[in-house]
């Protein structure tokens, strides 16, 4: 057996949506890396309304896969943040398993685009109900075991710079991330005095599965039929100061670790830009 | 003062104070008035006396048409037809005002769903169904518009125990700015009005002596809807007596 890891969230356990792939992945990984156990939550599934893949139970299991390669325990679900039950279900399970819990990260999230007059009702409400309710679900199931442990606890929503400025034609997308900026917010106003901190990070366009296809490339290039990725990345890049096309996953879940960390116990309310420049562009 | 003859506009939460202060307001300098209110949609700042009923008469009573369309904000189908029958009724429409809301109130892990969802639905995708419902007819009168979304001062800080109101309004400003940039080629300004806290909150009080009331809102949309804001969108304008100022 290994020596016990004795990184800046060693002993800790966090738990994380969308951990199948891309950015939820990448912070389990990171996360791991520093010490903490993890539960994983992801859909492993289809949404209606969303143009490209979705993650499988395969990509879930390669997470667990690279969790316990750094001799980390991680307990992992299939759970649908549209459905407070199947979190709840995780997060207890986790904790059963696991022992306690100290940092929560809703990362879980879908993109689809159209202006107001194509944007069908039904992708409206999927995105409210996914990227916004669904966030404050992951909270509703594992605030409650944070406020138990006694000991307080990070609690890290994964927002946007649509969740601080606008782009047209993603209107329910920039709503849903505006309401992530606010409900972290009004959670720190709520759980400061558990010593339970909540931040919000605002990712540019970052390099995963969600940005990497046909609907992202229609809506950064809308005058081209079959954008290419290199016209993709110019217009990505546009957005940005920093000379880079987009972000790494790595490059949030950086910042998610030291906000899940003691280096942060004072940082509450915030909201954090992971943007290349994107904000003051 | 503004004027506003000859054009039509449109208010959720009609029969509520801050609707019914729009609808009046708006009635006076000329405009005719589709007022939109339904039963499980609370509001904001409280339901005024008669309700819808009560604000189309008192609209009438200034000399201006008025149609009332009971509709859930909700509930796309019920206010799409509504709001069709009301501007081909009424000919044409140039202004549309959200006021609806929903209230719950609790920490954030302790609310039910119900709760959590009821709010959100009705203060925001209930907006953004307004907005789907009733934008197709400012564009298509060809003479451009005016869209105010109403929020708060939880639409721009936080407060306890009021996350799900807090978000729905947060989000709201998003609304406003992505369709601003949207609508900006035809001419449609979409702005947000923040108004006072909700009442009871733990949170800093007013700069100014006296708190705002819903006329001190006309009167700011009233500004909103005008030539003299015709370059203004995009934009969060506070009316609030100063609260977010510290």
């Amino acid at each position: 057996m290994s020596a016990p890891v004795r990184g800046r969230l060693a002993d800790r356990v966090a738990f994380i949506t969308g951990a199948a792939r891309g950015q939820g992945r990448s912070h389990a990984i990171r996360l791991a890396a520093e010490g903490a156990d993890i539960i994983a939550a992801d859909l492993c599934g289809p949404v209606p309304t969303v143009g490209y893949p979705l993650s499988t139970p395969a990509d879930l299991a390669e997470t667990v896969r690279q969790v316990e390669e750094l001799d980390r325990r991680i307990v992992a679900h299939q759970a649908d943040v549209r459905d407070l039950g199947s979190l709840e279900a995780a997060v207890t399970d986790g904790v059963a398993t696991l022992g306690r819990l100290d940092i929560v990260v809703a990362n879980a999230g879908i993109l689809s685009s159209g202006s107001l007059a194509d944007l069908s009702e039904q992708a409206w409400r999927q995105m409210i109900d996914i990227n916004l309710n669904g966030v404050w679900r992951t909270c509703r199931a594992a605030v409650p075991e944070l406020i138990a442990g006694g000991r307080g606890g990070s609690v890290i929503l994964i927002s946007s710079v649509a969740g601080l400025k606008s782009y047209p034609n993603i209107a329910h997308y920039v709503a849903a991330k505006h309401g992530v900026t606010g409900l972290a917010r009004a959670l720190a106003t709520e759980l400061a005095s558990h010593r339970i901190r909540v931040n919000s990070i605002h990712p540019t366009q970052v390099d995963t599965d969600m940005i990497q296809n046909e609907v992202m490339y229609r809506l950064f290039v809308p005058d081209v039929e079959h954008a290419s990725q290199a016209e993709f990345a110019a217009a990505s890049r546009a957005t940005g100061l920093l000379p880079v096309d987009w972000v790494e996953a790595a490059d949030v879940s950086s910042v998610v670790a030291f906000l899940a960390s003691d280096d942060a116990r004072y940082m509450t309310g915030a909201a954090v830009p992971v943007d290349a420049g994107a904000l003051i562009h | 003062m503004t004027r506003a003859t000859g054009k039509v506009a449109l208010i959720t939460g009609a029969g509520g104070e801050v609707g019914r202060s729009h609808a009046l307001r708006l009635a006076a300098a000329g405009a005719d008035i589709i007022a939109v209110d339904g039963e499980g949609a609370g509001p904001a700042g409280g339901r005024a006396a008669g309700g819808l009923a009560g604000t189309a008469e008192l609209v009438r009573a200034l000399g201006s048409r008025a149609v009332a369309v009971p509709a859930d904000v909700r509930d796309a189908g019920q206010l799409r037809a509504g709001v069709d029958r009301a501007v081909t009724e009424l000919g044409r429409l140039d202004i549309v005002a959200t006021t609806a809301a929903g209230h719950a109130t609790g920490p954030a892990h302790e609310l039910t769903e119900q709760d959590w969802t009821r709010v959100i639905d009705v203060a925001l995708t209930g907006a953004w169904l307004t907005c789907k419902v009733a934008v197709p007819h400012v564009i298509a009168g060809g003479r451009g518009g005016s869209v105010v979304l109403s929020s708060s001062a939880a639409g721009a800080r936080p407060y306890p125990d009021l996350a799900p109101w807090i978000a729905a309004e947060h989000a709201l400003t998003g609304l406003a700015r992505t369709l601003a940039q949207e609508l900006a080629t035809d001419n449609i300004r979409v702005n947000v009005l923040i108004g006072p806290p909700p009442a009871a909150v733990t949170g800093p009080e007013p700069l100014l002596p006296a708190a705002a009331q819903p006329r001190d809102a006309s009167a700011a949309l009233m500004f909103l809807v005008s030539d003299a804001a015709g370059h203004i969108t995009g934009s969060a304008l506070p009316v609030e007596a100063g609260v977010l100022a510290q």
